[in-house]
C-alpha cells in the first residue's frame, strides 16, 4: 500500500528505453567500493610491512621528491574541483562551460602523468628499483620501493582509465548524448575521477611524506 | 525522460566547490609542511597524516562526490566497506605484530 | 533489446523463440536477455563441471595403487589436482548458481523485466569466457601447472609453470564475478515490482543479495593478490618473495581474505535454492523467514572474518589463531539457524518426495556433515593433526559438492520445467539421485577416515596401509560419476524431448510460477500479483 506509493516513481516498464538515474549511480558506487577493496589489499600490505620495517620505510621516504608529490596532489585536487563544477555547469544548461571544465580535468590528468613519468625515470636513473645494486641487502627498502612502484603504478593506470572515461564524456557531451537532462554519465565519470583523487590523497603521506 | 525529472536533483553551487577546493589545498599544504619541516621533531608526522588525510578524503566524498546529498543507503555502503578494510587491517596485524 | 520489426505484442513470444536482433548462435551469445544469459552460464559452467569431473576421475584412478595406477611421475598428478581445483572453483561453482539460476530467476522472482544493467550482464559472461580461455591457455606455456589452486607464494614465484597467464585469467574471472554482483545488488534495490517489499522477496533473491555483497567486496582482494603475483613474476618486484624481504604469509592472508568468503559465494545461493524447494514440496510456509534472511547477511559478514583458519599450522601468531578459531565457531551459528528453520518447515508439512525434494533433503544431511566437520577443523588442536590431510578434502567436498552442487542439481530438477517448459523422466531422476548420493558418500566419507588415518592430500603416492580405503573411495567415485551421467542425460534429453510440463507443475507460490513456461521475453505480460507475504501457501490454497 504505502509501498506502492513509494515505488510509483520507479522504473516504468512501458517505456522502451529504461533509464534509472539512481540505479546508474548505485551501480557506479558499488564499483567504486570494489575499487576501494582492491587498493585496500595494498594498504593492508603496506601497513604490515611498515610495521615490520619502520626505519627502512623512513629511509625509503627520504629518497622521494616530496615537492613533486605535493605538486601532483594539488594538480589532481584542481582537476577534481573542475570536474565537480562541470556537473553543476551542465545542470544549469551551460554546456560549453561544462565541456571546458572536463577538458581542464583531462589536462590535469595528463600533467599528473607527465610528472609521474619524470619521477619514475628519476628513481630508476638513480638506481632505486627492485633488484638494483643500491637496494641489495636492504629488504625493508626493497619492499618500500616495490610497494611504491606497484601502488603508484596501479594508481597511474586508474588515472589513464579516468582520462579515457572523461574523454568519452566529453565526446558524448559534444554529440548531445550527455545533456542537461541526462547527465548521469558525466556524474559517474566524475565519481570515478574523485576516487582516483582520494587514493592519491592517501598515497601522498604513505610514500612522499614517509621520511 | 519524465523519470529523471521526477527525482529530486541537488545542484551544488560553484561557491561550495570552491570552498572545498580551498580547504583541500590548505590541508595538503598543512600536512606537507608539518612533515617536511619536521614540526615537533617529526613526532606529529604520522599523527598528522592519520588525521588530515581521512579529513581530505571525507571532503571529497561528501561534497565532490555528493554523498552529503545522497540517500542513507550510500552512506551505509561506504561505512560497511571502510569497516571491513579496518577489520582486515586489525586482524592481519594481530598476526604480524604478535608472531 | 527489442526486435526491429515489432511482433503484435512485443515480448509475448517465449525467450527460446525470440532471438532478438541476431539469429542462430549469435542470438544467444549477443543476447542481453537475462534468461538467455542464464542459459549461456548454465551451458558453460556445466561444460567446465564435466571437465573438472573427468580430472577428478583420473585423480581417483591414480589412487588405486600405492605406487600410482596411472603415472609414476608426480608432476602429472600435481597438474591434475591443480586443474581440478582451478576449474571446479573458478569456472564452475563460483559462477554456476548466481550466473545461471540467479540470472534466470532472480529478476522474475522480484517481478522485474530484466536485470538493472543488461549489457553489463552480457559483458560479465564474456569476461567469464575470456578469463576461462586465458586460464586454460596457461597450460600450453612453459610447464604443467603444479601450485594447487591456491597459487601459494613463494613457490608460485619460481615454478616453471606459466603462472602469470593463469593468475591473469583468475583476475579476469574475478572481474566478471564483481560485475555480476554489482548488477544483482542494483537490480534488487531498483527493479522490484511495485508492492514487492524487501521482506516479501523470496529467499533465493535474498541469498543472492548477500552473495553479491561478498562478490563485490571480497573479490577485489583476490584481484589485487593475483595482480601482485603477476607483477612479481613479470617485473621482478619483491612483494611476497622472502629473498627480497617479502612475507609469504601475507600472501596467504590476502588470498584467504577472498577465498574463504568465496566459499560463501558458493554456498549462500545454494542455501537460497533449498529455501525455495523445501516450502514448495512441504506445501508449507517457510518457518522463520526473517531468521533465514538475517542469517544469510550474518554469514556474509562473519564469513569474511575467519580467513586465517586456513593458516593455523603456518606459523600464525597464537593470539591471531585463537581469535580466528573463535570467529570460525561463531559462523556456525547462522548456518545452524538455517538448518533448524528448514527442518522446522518440514514439521507437519505435506511432504512430496519429488526429485528436487530428495536433493534438498540430501543437502541438509550432507551440509550438516560438512559443516560439523568444519567445526572440528576450526578447533586449534585438532587442526594441527588434520591439516592438509584427506579430512580437509572430504570436509570441503561435503560442503561444496554435497552442499552447493547438490542444491544446484536439485534446483535444475525444480526449475527445468519452467526454463524449457518440459518435464524429465522421474524414474531416471530417482535412479540418478540414488547413484549420486551413494557414490558421493562412499567416496568422501572414506576420505574422512583416510584423513584421520593420516593420509596427506595432494600426494601422488602413498603407504600400502592406506590402499583398502583408497580403493573403496575410487569405487565410490565410479558410482558417483555413473549417477551424474544418468542425471544429466535425463535432463538434457528432457530439454529437447520431454513431455510438456504445465506452468506450475509443483504448485509453487513464488512469482516465477505465475508466468508461462518457458517464460516470455518480457517475463510478465501483465503486472504480477504480489502475494501478501512470501511463500503464502494458506492464501494459495484458500483461493
Amino acid at each position: 500500500m504505502s509501498d506502492v506509493a513509494a515505488e510509483a516513481g520507479r522504473a516504468e516498464h512501458a517505456h522502451e528505453e529504461h533509464r534509472d538515474y539512481e540505479g546508474a549511480k548505485l551501480g557506479m558506487w558499488l564499483f567504486l567500493l570494489s575499487e576501494c577493496m582492491l587498493f585496500g589489499g595494498l594498504f593492508v600490505l603496506y601497513a604490515m610491512y611498515r610495521a615490520d620495517h619502520p626505519r627502512a620505510f623512513s629511509a625509503g621516504g627520504s629518497h622521494m621528491d616530496a615537492i613533486l608529490g605535493v605538486a601532483n596532489t594539488l594538480v589532481l585536487l584542481t582537476g577534481s574541483f573542475a570536474v565537480a563544477s562541470s556537473i553543476t555547469a551542465l545542470q544549469r544548461g551551460r554546456r560549453k562551460l561544462a565541456m571546458g571544465l572536463v577538458g581542464t580535468t583531462i589536462l590535469t590528468g595528463v600533467a599528473f602523468m607527465i610528472v609521474k613519468a619524470v619521477e619514475w625515470s628519476g628513481h630508476i636513473r638513480q638506481g632505486y628499483f627492485p633488484h638494483s645494486h643500491l637496494l641489495q641487502g636492504k629488504p625493508g627498502e626493497q619492499l618500500f620501493f616495490s610497494l611504491y612502484y606497484v601502488m603508484t603504478g596501479l594508481h597511474g593506470l586508474h588515472v589513464i582509465a579516468g582520462i579515457a572515461v572523461l574523454t568519452a564524456a566529453l565526446i558524448l557531451m559534444a554529440r548531445g548524448k550527455v545533456t542537461q537532462e541526462h547527465f548521469v554519465f558525466l556524474e559517474n565519470a566524475a565519481l570515478y575521477w574523485h576516487l582516483v583523487d582520494i587514493i592519491w590523497i592517501f598515497l601522498l603521506p604513505l610514500f612522499y611524506l614517509a621520511a | 525522460m519524465a523519470h529523471e525529472a521526477t527525482e529530486e536533483i541537488h545542484v551544488v553551487s560553484y561557491t561550495t566547490y570552491t570552498l572545498v577546493w580551498a580547504a583541500l589545498v590548505g590541508l595538503t599544504l598543512l600536512l606537507s609542511s608539518i612533515s617536511l619541516l619536521h614540526m615537533g621533531g617529526g613526532r606529529w608526522n604520522s599523527l598528522a597524516a592519520f588525521i588530515i588525510s581521512p579529513l581530505k578524503a571525507a571532503l571529497v566524498v561528501f561534497f565532490f562526490m555528493h554523498l552529503k546529498y545522497e540517500k542513507t543507503l550510500f552512506r551505509i555502503m561506504l561505512m560497511v566497506t571502510l569497516c571491513i578494510i579496518i577489520i582486515f587491517l586489525g586482524l592481519t596485524f594481530l598476526d604480524v605484530a604478535l608472531r | 533489446m527489442t526486435t526491429s520489426e515489432a511482433p503484435p505484442r512485443a515480448g509475448a513470444a517465449s525467450y527460446l523463440e525470440d532471438h532478438g536482433r541476431f539469429s542462430g548462435i549469435f542470438g544467444w551469445i549477443f543476447s542481453t536477455d537475462h534468461k538467455r544469459i542464464g542459459i549461456l552460464y548454465l551451458v558453460s559452467t556445466l561444460f567446465f563441471f564435466f571437465v573438472g569431473m573427468s580430472l577428478g576421475f583420473l585423480m581417483r584412478l591414480q589412487m588405486l595403487s600405492p605406487h600410482g595406477e596411472l603415472f609414476k611421475n608426480a608432476d602429472y598428478y600435481n597438474a591434475l589436482f591443480t586443474l581440478h581445483g582451478v576449474i571446479m572453483i573458478f569456472l564452475f561453482i563460483i559462477p554456476a548458481v548466481p550466473g545461471s539460476l540467479g540470472n534466470f530467476f532472480m529478476p522474475i522472482m522480484i517481478g522485474a523485466k530484466d536485470v538493472a544493467f543488461p549489457r553489463l550482464n552480457l559483458l560479465s559472461w564474456w569476461l567469464y569466457v575470456t578469463g576461462a580461455v586465458i586460464a586454460l591457455a596457461s597450460l600450453f606455456g612453459s610447464g604443467l601447472p603444479d601450485t594447487g589452486w591456491t597459487f601459494y607464494a613463494p613457490y608460485s614465484l619460481r615454478t616453471h609453470a606459466d603462472i602469470p597467464m593463469a593468475v591473469f585469467g583468475v583476475f579476469v574471472l574475478g572481474f566478471s564475478s564483481i560485475l555480476t554482483g554489482i548488477n544483482f545488488i542494483t537490480t534488487m534495490h531498483r527493479m522490484r515490482a511495485p508492492g514487492m517489499g524487501w521482506f516479501k522477496m523470496p529467499l533465493f533473491p535474498w541469498a543472492l543479495y548477500a552473495t553479491s555483497w561478498v562478490q563485490v567486496l571480497a573479490t577485489p582482494v583476490l584481484g589485487i593478490t593475483m595482480l601482485l603475483i603477476f607483477v612479481e613474476r613479470i617485473f621482478h618486484v619483491g612483494i611476497f618473495n622472502p629473498a627480497m624481504g617479502g612475507d609469504p604469509l601475507l600472501y596467504q592472508h590476502l588470498f584467504w581474505m577472498y577465498s574463504h568468503p568465496a566459499v560463501y559465494i558458493m554456498i549462500l545461493p545454494a542455501m537460497g535454492l533449498i529455501s525455495e524447494m523445501i516450502p514448495t514440496f512441504a506445501h508449507r510456509t517457510i518457518f522463520g523467514y526473517g531468521a533465514i534472511v538475517w542469517s544469510s547477511m550474518g554469514i556474509a559478514l562473519l564469513g569474511s572474518l575467519v580467513w586465517a583458519h586456513h593458516m593455523f599450522t603456518s606459523g600464525l601468531s597464537d593470539a591471531a589463531a585463537t581469535v580466528f578459531s573463535l570467529l570460525t565457531f561463531l559462523v556456525a551459528v547462522p548456518s545452524a539457524i538455517k538448518v533448524f528453520n528448514w527442518t522446522a518447515t518440514l514439521y507437519k508439512g505435506s511432504i512430496a518426495l519429488e526429485p528436487p525434494m530428495l536433493y534438498a533433503l540430501s543437502f541438509i544431511f550432507l551440509f550438516s556433515v560438512g559443516g560439523l566437520t568444519g567445526l572440528i577443523l576450526g578447533a586449534l588442536a585438532l587442526n594441527v593433526m588434520l591439516h592438509d590431510t584427506y579430512f580437509v578434502v572430504a570436509h570441503f567436498h561435503y560442503v561444496i559438492f554435497g552442499g552447493a552442487a547438490f542444491a544446484f542439481f536439485g534446483a535444475l530438477h525444480y526449475w527445468l520445467p519452467k526454463m524449457f517448459g518440459r518435464m524429465y523422466n522421474r524414474s531416471a531422476a530417482y535412479i540418478g539421485w540414488a547413484l549420486l548420493f551413494t557414490g558421493f558418500n562412499l567416496l568422501y566419507f572414506t576420505m574422512f577416515v583416510l584423513g584421520v588415518m593420516g593420509m596427506p592430500r595432494r600426494y601422488a603416492f602413498y603407504l600400502p596401509r592406506f590402499q583398502t580405503p583408497q580403493v573403496i573411495a575410487t569405487v565410490g567415485s565410479w558410482i558417483m560419476i555413473a549417477g551424474i551421467l544418468v542425471v544429466f542425460t535425463n535432463l538434457i534429453v528432457s530439454v529437447f524431448k520431454g513431455e510438456k510440463a504445465g506452468d506450475n507443475p509443483w504448485g509453487g507460490v513464488t512469482l516465477e510460477w505465475q508466468i508461462p513456461s518457458p517464460p516470455p521475453t518480457e517475463n510478465f505480460l501483465e503486472p504480477p500479483t504480489i502475494p501478501e507475504k512470501a511463500y503464502d501457501f494458506e492464501g494459495a490454497f484458500a483461493s
